[in-house]
């Protein structure tokens, strides 16, 4: 099934799954999109923890493990995340991130 | 080389039969949940009175469906056309998908036997209230949205119960295939773990937004909830998702907690597996009809409250308890046969009768606080 | 070239298609959309990776849970963005730094000579192995108690805050 691909390809398509997610946390000004560029870089990250458990590690347990790891933590960090947009949106009824100045008093 | 190809062929051949029967055996259901239904409110149900629609006006759904293609597809001004025209594939798509791991029979009789199949069905239903989302939200309709937010926190909050139910039968195998799962059940798991197999069926019906469940498309207080604005096929496309996905819990429910294919003779003829399956899951269709014929609607609060304060507490506890109990057993030395059975089916009913004790007092307490707080009332 | 390239190549195609979409979309219900696509891509190259397992977990975790809370946040935040003004100013000198970066990365991959095939056979009992693994004093027990811990904080604070006031 795996026929042929190297371990570089699943390499080089999670670099530039990252590098999507860097140009949308940078170029975006809404909170949410925000908060989606950082789930596709995790989701990256992740990708390649599974490629190198496949690759590189006969048990194929401690790539996964790590993997199931990060998954908590993504969906901890969505969470909370999007509990703030919205405890932000509520008191500034906006998610634009420029216009959230509340600590320039 | 040849022998891949003749295998990838005979694997596609058997994924298009499979995701056929779903959409074959739907269309009687139909009818019958009809008859079912109409004798239960004192009517007839579908008849041949009109027009000819073979015994028993057996073919009505047929004649439905064929009405229901010639009609216009309206897309109303506004709406997203793009996810509006996506939203009912999905929900049919995502329906037949889930039927790639549901064994029909010993072998052969599935179209792949994933090692992960009990996870598979759970993570494949996980997309289902995309497509509702989907809905509701290229509509530009104020009900079609309210449908879509109530149909979304449902859906995420019964699955909670949903999978730590299904975890018991996987927790008592050892296995999460369903082949094995359903090798497993010497004596049927509803006999052995009763209250996972309760908590995974209402779980179940409120998945598929039957009564009294039925807040997503409640048509009397927001229409036809989030699909409100579809007409014509892609009306009926949501109509047969939702009647394939309440077949599709109850064949799950067959195989997890009533032994699957198991009955007489199956080892000497296969297919009878499937036919003892079909059986099975069609007595678990009718309790679903029959919920329908005759349960009120209870509202959003009420039913999300259920989910968290009674359903999600009751999972955690009978997988505990289920966990617990069948440890200690296997300490003691009975970790095989009728004998370990009989354990768990005496730790579930403890935990049934202290579950039902505690709700009592619970109650109690409710009552005297509310009779406290408004004496003219309670006293009544 | 393989079969299995080609599906590779198809999948991963898709996968960054959808991806830049979800970042230059214009209207943000949409880049959920995609969103949920390039989860459901990235779901197939596990698959490739001969992993159902983690395949299954990112469409139950990422689709199931992550993106449905998006899109929550998306429509009950609905209004609080201006369609038309989602990018800053800077996405030239944003997109100079995503493909530089993705530059290096490749660079650096492609010097590093991973190997082209994996060496060891697949193992049946990988799930039982990884789930024992879990849950060992010897393998990741702290790390998973850990990540319990954390869960129960953040299911508490997104409570907190979350909550009408």
């Amino acid at each position: 099934m795996i026929t042929g691909v190297p371990l570089s390809w699943y390499l080089i398509l999670g670099a530039a799954l990252f590098c999507v997610g860097v140009y949308g946390l940078l170029a975006n000004r809404n909170l949410i999109i925000i908060m989606m560029s950082i789930e596709l870089m995790l989701n990256a990250v992740v990708l390649n923890l599974v490629a190198f458990a496949r690759f590189m590690e006969p048990a194929r347990i401690t790539g996964k493990a790590f993997a199931i790891i990060v998954y908590a933590t993504a969906a901890a960090e969505a969470a909370l995340g999007l509990a703030l947009t919205i405890a932000i949106w509520r008191t500034e009824d906006t998610v634009t991130i420029e216009e959230i100045d509340l600590l320039q008093g | 080389m040849t022998g891949l190809g003749g295998e990838v062929i005979r694997t596609l051949l058997g994924a298009f039969a499979m995701a056929l029967f779903p959409l074959v055996v739907v269309v009687f259901l139909i009818w019958e949940a009809r008859k079912v239904i109409g004798r239960m409110q004192d009517r007839l149900g579908p008849t041949n009175a009109g027009t000819y629609a073979g015994p028993f006006a057996l073919f009505q759904t047929v004649a439905d469906g064929i009405k229901i293609l010639t009609k216009e597809l309206i897309i109303p001004t506004g709406a997203d056309r793009g996810v509006f025209v996506a939203a009912p594939i999905l929900v049919v798509t995502v329906a037949i998908a889930v039927w790639a791991v549901i064994p029909l029979g010993p072998t052969g009789l599935q179209v792949v036997d994933l090692d992960i199949g009990a996870f598979y069905v759970v993570a494949i239903s996980a997309l289902a209230p995309f497509s509702m989302i989907m809905a509701g939200w290229s509509s530009r309709n104020k009900y079609a949205e309210v449908g879509a937010f109530r149909a979304v926190s449902q859906i995420v909050g019964y699955e909670i119960p949903q999978v730590l139910a299904l975890l018991i039968p996987v927790l008592l195998t050892g296995s999460l295939s369903l082949q094995d799962i359903i090798r497993a059940q010497d004596i049927a798991f509803i006999f052995v773990v009763p209250l996972a197999a309760f908590s995974f069926l209402i779980a179940c019906v409120a998945e598929v937004g039957r009564l009294p469940f039925e807040l997503a498309e409640a048509d009397s207080e927001i229409v036809a909830g989030y699909f409100t604005e579809y007409s014509g096929m892609m009306f009926g496309a949501f109509y047969l998702g939702e009647f394939i996905n309440n077949l599709t819990v109850s064949v799950i429910f067959s195989v997890l907690f009533l032994g699957g294919w198991r009955g007489p003779w199956v080892d000497q003829v296969p297919w009878l597996g499937a036919v003892w399956l079909m059986a099975k899951a069609l007595l678990v269709f009718n309790v679903l009809v029959l919920f329908w014929a005759a349960m009120p609607r209870l509202r959003i609060d009420q039913v999300l409250a259920f989910n968290w304060k009674f359903m999600v507490p009751l999972g955690l506890v009978e997988l505990v308890t289920v966990a617990i109990a069948d440890k200690t057993m296997e300490s003691l030395g009975v970790a095989q046969g009728w004998e370990r059975s009989a354990g768990l089916l005496v730790a579930n009913l403890v935990l049934g009768l202290a579950i039902v004790g505690v709700l009592s007092l619970v109650g109690r307490e409710a009552k005297r606080r509310r009779s406290f707080r408004r004496p003219g009332v309670g006293a009544a | 070239m393989f079969a299995g390239q080609v599906v590779f190549l198809i999948i991963a195609c898709l996968m960054l298609g959808a991806a830049v979409r979800v970042v230059t979309s214009r209207r943000i219900f949409h880049a959920a959309l995609w969103l949920i696509g390039s989860f459901f891509c990235v779901a197939v190259i596990y698959m490739l990776l001969e992993s159902p397992f983690m395949a299954g977990i990112q469409l139950f975790i990422y689709i199931g849970g992550i993106a449905v809370l998006t899109v929550i946040a998306i429509m009950v935040t609905k209004g609080g963005m201006h369609p038309d003004s989602h990018t800053l100013g800077n996405g030239w000198s944003a997109a100079i730094v995503s493909i530089s970066l993705f530059i290096v990365m490749a660079w650096t991959i492609t010097q590093l000579g991973f190997p082209n095939e994996p060496g060891m056979p697949v193992a049946e009992e990988g799930l039982a192995l990884l789930g024992a693994a879990l849950v060992d004093p010897g393998g990741y027990l702290v790390p998973f108690e850990v990540v319990s811990v954390m869960l129960m904080v953040v299911l508490i604070g997104s409570l907190y805050l979350g909550r009408e006031r």
